[in-house]
Parts: structure tokens; sequence; C-alpha cells
């Protein structure tokens, strides 16, 4: 049963949700990652038309302005708005996140899924590679790959989906490892069923929902990666506001103007900690020992 | 004898991993990147530069040759140049390691202290608001990005309480740092008797290692609390229980001591989140160790310099593997030596 069809069925939608709200830290959560995710939709949709203030307009005369009514967040070293800034840049980072988070999912069901069904050699081989990846710690390897690959966005989503897959292939295996010894793939293996069909079939989607689980842990992780490569010059360039790289820019201001490096900090803060209660929640929703 | 065994063949099972770790910075430095005798040479080199230094350096070979080269090359202590300095890249790593070896060792004293100690008693105090607590401030740490708590530290205890002096680095420019001996300043001043350098380098630790302890010890925490509520559901804690021994000294004499066995076998994984926290914390701090390194050097483009950092961060993750599977050997007496 995947997660799409377990939220889109009445009784077991009542059920998540009755559970999600049972727990008062995951309705923080599930608020949170509604805020952001409506937040990042309204600056794609509307672009700086939902923002009180253009983002990127450079007004000198109101340069570190403390946050008061009229700028919420305050304003940078170049007059401009931090909380319009901040919200032009959410979908940025949901955008990395969904994709990172997505093709490492696929990858590594596709790779642990066939590792794990069917052992021997390859599961070897698979094991030994991803003990490779796991070496690194994972800050420094995506940002020799990113740096290795240049400048851009799109080489800092390339470079997290490198140091992110391994992960998800090795609990993707472990999932595929418990699934395989289960009565039903005997039955389609004896009706006649092949190994793909069986993989694909059977194996796949009774792995996939612990994987997405997991998956919406990681996103807010994999914003707080994403900053951080950025905090380090790689990723977006400017003007383009990204939160780490508005922290990096604004911190030679930190005695003076606080806000602007701290604020975009805390915002990444309060987000992946938002899809971290949120993901909890999820699990224990979908986990059947909670169903009571 | 069996340990003997038990080490050589955890020696051996490295071999691959070493291997794979040298592919993969060979690929990510010389294959991934679109132009490498470029990139090796740097931004602002003249076209004859860049043929020299592809030609000193194999870039222009087949990949299997200039892998082979790679590694004779690591072998022979070559790592590459810096562009624009032209320091050799090992030298600067043998400079700067020190300063992050004392980092990170401190963050982890420092981060399974705490970690250890909130995990017992969100243990014994499972599901209260003690336990909830101390989930939700290992989440903050867990959470936060490394430069919010670096940058919040500095706000905090350096421009409005002035603890500590702002300028940054491992030890005054007024004081003389110790006499040379392991590299780290706090060893080598204890063991000189140089009091003036000990305190001063301790002020200068103590700030960018809580920074880096408070984003990984929420690891420690969880682990501990998980593993200490398995050992107290154990009959020997029932025992001591029933014997009438008082609840503390079950607790922290039966149950942790056990407890804290996996506990060392989660440090490799903090260690390694700590090796590429210090990018960033030590950059906020002036800390002069490879992870400021690696961070001015991805700046200024320096590949070697950001590929070598890459590469020693890996090799010091596999040896501390290694010494933890050893020491959790004679943690635990039960684990037979296989």
């Amino acid at each position: 049963m995947s997660l799409l069809s377990i939220l889109f069925e009445r009784k077991e939608l009542y059920i998540t949700l009755r559970i999600l709200r049972r727990n008062p830290l995951s309705v923080i959560g599930s608020i949170i990652v509604a805020i952001f995710v409506i937040m990042a939709l309204a600056a794609v949709l509307v672009g700086d038309k939902v923002t009180p203030y253009n983002p990127y307009e450079i007004d000198l005369s109101r340069r570190l302005q403390p946050p008061s009514w009229t700028h919420l967040f305050g304003t940078d070293q170049l007059g401009r708005d931090v909380f319009s800034r901040v919200i032009i840049g959410a979908p940025i980072d949901l955008a990395i996140a969904l994709i990172v988070v997505g093709a490492s999912v696929v990858m590594g069901v596709a790779v642990g899924s066939i590792a794990g069904y069917y052992g021997g050699r390859f599961d070897e081989v698979l094991m030994r590679i991803t003990d490779v990846f796991l070496a690194f710690p994972i800050v420094m390897l995506a940002l020799a790959v990113s740096m290795a690959l240049g400048p851009g966005i799109f080489h800092v989503i390339e470079a997290l989906i490198v140091v992110w897959w391994p992960v998800y292939a090795r609990t993707a295996r472990a999932e595929a490892m418990a699934v395989k010894e289960n009565q039903y793939i005997e039955a389609a293996r004896a009706s006649g069923s092949s190994n793909f069909t069986i993989v694909r079939n059977h194996i796949v989607p009774n792995i996939i929902s612990p994987l997405l689980v997991y998956g919406t842990l990681d996103l807010g992780f994999v914003i707080l990666y994403a900053s951080v490569l950025s905090y380090l010059g790689l990723g977006a360039q400017p003007p383009q506001p990204e939160w780490g790289k508005m922290v990096f820019d604004g911190q030679i201001f930190l005695r003076s103007a606080w806000w602007v490096p701290i604020i975009p900090g805390l915002i990444i803060l309060i987000v992946v900690i938002g899809f971290s209660l949120f993901g909890d929640a999820l699990r224990d929703a979908l986990d059947p020992r909670m169903r009571k | 004898m069996g340990l003997v065994k038990y080490v050589g063949r955890r020696l051996l099972l490295l071999v691959p991993t070493l291997f794979g770790v040298l592919l993969m910075v060979f690929v990510v430095s010389r294959v991934l990147i679109p132009n490498p005798a470029r990139a090796w040479a740097g931004p602002r080199a003249d076209e004859e530069t860049v043929r020299k230094i592809g030609e000193r350096y194999h870039l222009y070979d087949p990949v299997h040759i200039q892998f082979w080269y790679y590694v004779t090359d690591l072998l022979r202590g070559d790592w590459g140049h810096s562009p624009s300095s032209g320091q050799p890249v090992l030298k600067m790593i043998k400079t700067f390691f020190p300063a992050t070896v004392e980092l990170a060792m401190a963050a982890m004293a420092i981060s399974i202290l705490i970690g250890v100690f909130l995990g017992v008693i969100s243990a014994a105090n499972q599901n209260k608001p003690i336990d909830h607590g101390s989930r939700i401030f290992a989440l903050f740490g867990v959470a936060s990005p490394p430069f919010l708590i670096a940058l919040l530290i500095q706000l905090i205890f350096f421009y409005h309480l002035q603890l500590f002096p702002e300028s940054g680095g491992r030890i005054s420019h007024t004081v003389l740092p110790p006499k040379y001996i392991t590299g780290l300043f706090l060893v080598d001043s204890l063991v000189t008797g140089n009091w003036t350098a000990f305190w001063n380098s301790l002020n200068h630790l103590i700030m960018p290692a809580i920074a880096l302890a408070l984003l990984y010890f929420g690891i420690a925490s969880r682990l501990t609390r998980a593993s200490m509520l398995e050992a107290m559901r154990m009959d020997y804690v029932r025992m001591a229980r029933a014997k009438g021994l008082p609840r503390r000294t079950v607790i922290y004499k039966h149950a942790l001591r056990n407890a804290l066995i996996p506990t060392t076998s989660v440090m490799t994984v903090m260690f390694a989140y700590m090796l590429g926290g210090s990018v960033v914390t030590e950059t906020i701090f002036s800390w002069p160790g490879v992870g400021r390194y690696a961070a001015t050097s991805i700046l200024n483009l320096e590949y070697p310099a950001v590929m070598g950092v890459t590469l020693i961060f890996a090799l010091s993750v596999i040896l501390v593997n290694l010494l933890a599977d050893i020491l959790y050997v004679f943690l635990d007496p039960r684990i037979t030596l296989r």
C-alpha cells in the first residue's frame, strides 16, 4: 500500500489525521510545512507581487533598518526588505529539497530493491560502494562535487543527489530483504512471475511507503545542506535570494544589524524542524502499531 | 591472539574502502571537472602554465593512466599546489590539521557529555516533560544550520556579554604558542607546563567547540536514551531493583554502563559530521583548521586544496572507524573476535 493510496482512502485518511492531531508537536510541524509550501507556491505563481516590497529593489536610504511593523524582518545592507527576500527565497529551497529527495528515492528504490531481492554479488558490490560514500562527511563531498561541476543551482542539486542516494539504497535494500521473505513472493514465483515482475509488482510497492516517510523527514535536511553549500559560495548566484547566501552576505553586519544574517538562519531552522516533526508524525501515523 | 587476527582482518577490509575513496576523489577532481588542467592551474593562469600543469599531473592522459599517476603522486606526498600562493596542498593540510583535530576532539567531548547526560535523564523520565524537553533541545541542535549557532554564539557571548576574545584564532597574538609536540595547543601547553598558553588557548577553543558540539549532541542523546531504555528492561536491572538497590544506583551503575557501549559506536558518525561542520564553524570563528582552509579555497577556486581536504577528511573518518571497532572489543567482551 503506497503512501498516496493511504492518504486517499477516506477511512485511512481519517485515522491518519486523527493520529496527526493527537500530538501537538505534529500539529506544529504540519503548520510550519503548510506555511512554507504556501509561501513557496505564492512566490512562484504570483512572483514579487506577493511580497510587501520588491525584494530586489536597492534603496540605500533605508539600509540596515531594524525589524519594525513597516519592515517585519528589517532591511539589509542594500536597503532591501528581508521579509520579502525570505519569501522569494522559499521556492528555490523547496524545489531543491523535492528534486533531491525525489531522485534519491527513485535511485535508492531502483538499486536497493534489486540488490535486496537478488542478493549475491550485485548486493555485495552495492554495499561496498555505499560504504565508500559513507566514509566522507556529507557536506564535504557535496562541496567537492558541486565545486567540480561549477557554479549554479543545478550543480548543487546534482551534488546533493550524489551524496544522498546511498542512504536510500541501503534502506530500500534492507526493506526489500524483509519483504522478499513473505509468502506472497513465493506464491508469485510459483505462479510463474519473472524476477523483474516480482520486483516491480511486489517488492517496490511494499518498500515505497517507509522510504517516502523517510524522505519527508529528509526534506528539511536537504534544505539545510543546500543552504550550507550556498553559504559557502556554491549554488544560488546573486541577486537570487537564497537563505544560506543571505546569511553569508549579512554576517559582516552581525554586530550592528543582527537581523540581516540571523533571521534567514532562523527561518532555515524553523523549516527543518517543521519537516522533521511532520515526518515523525507521518511515520507514527502510518505505523500500524500506533493505530488504536 | 584473537585480537591480532581481528585487527588484521579489519585492516584487510580497509583495502577496498581505501581504494574506493581514492577512486571517488579522483573521479570528482579529474573526471567531473570540465577542464581539469585549467582548474588545477587556477583561474588566472596563462595558457602556458595550464599546459605545463596539465602535463605535470598527466591530465591529458587516458583516465586509467591518470589514476595510476594520481595515486603514486599522492603516495609521494604531492597533493597538488595552491594556484595562487604556490604552496603544496599537503604542507598546508599538515599545518592546519592539528587545529581541526583539537576542535573536533573538544567538540566530541562536550557533545558526548551533554548527549549522555540528557539521554540518561530522558530515559529515567520517559515520556515526561523532561524527556520531551531534551528531545526538542536535541532537535533544535540537529536542525540548525552550522552558521546559525556559530553566529548566535558570537552575537551573545562575544558582542553582548564580551566574555571571550573576539579576535578568533587559536591563541592571542600577544601569547606565544606552546612548543610544537602534538600540534594540539592544549596538550602541548599542558605537557610543557605553559599555563598562560593553556588558559589562552582554552579561552579561544571553548566557544567554537560548543558551537560544533551543539549541532551534533542530539545524535548521542537519542541513542543513549534508546539504549538506556533497552538496558532498563533487562533482567539484571530488574534483579538489581528487586534486591532493593536504590533507583539511582541501578540507573547509573547497572544500566548506564551497558547502555554506553552502543554510544561509542555512534561516535564515529558524529566525528564525520563534525569534520563536515568544521568547514562552516572554523570559518566563522577564524579557527585556522583544514575546514576554514577548504572554505577559503572554495571561494578562491583552488581545486587541489578542496580535493585534498575531502581526501584527508575521508581518511580520518576511516581511521576513526577502525579505532572505534577496536575499542568496541575492549568495551564489550561479549563481542566474539571473528
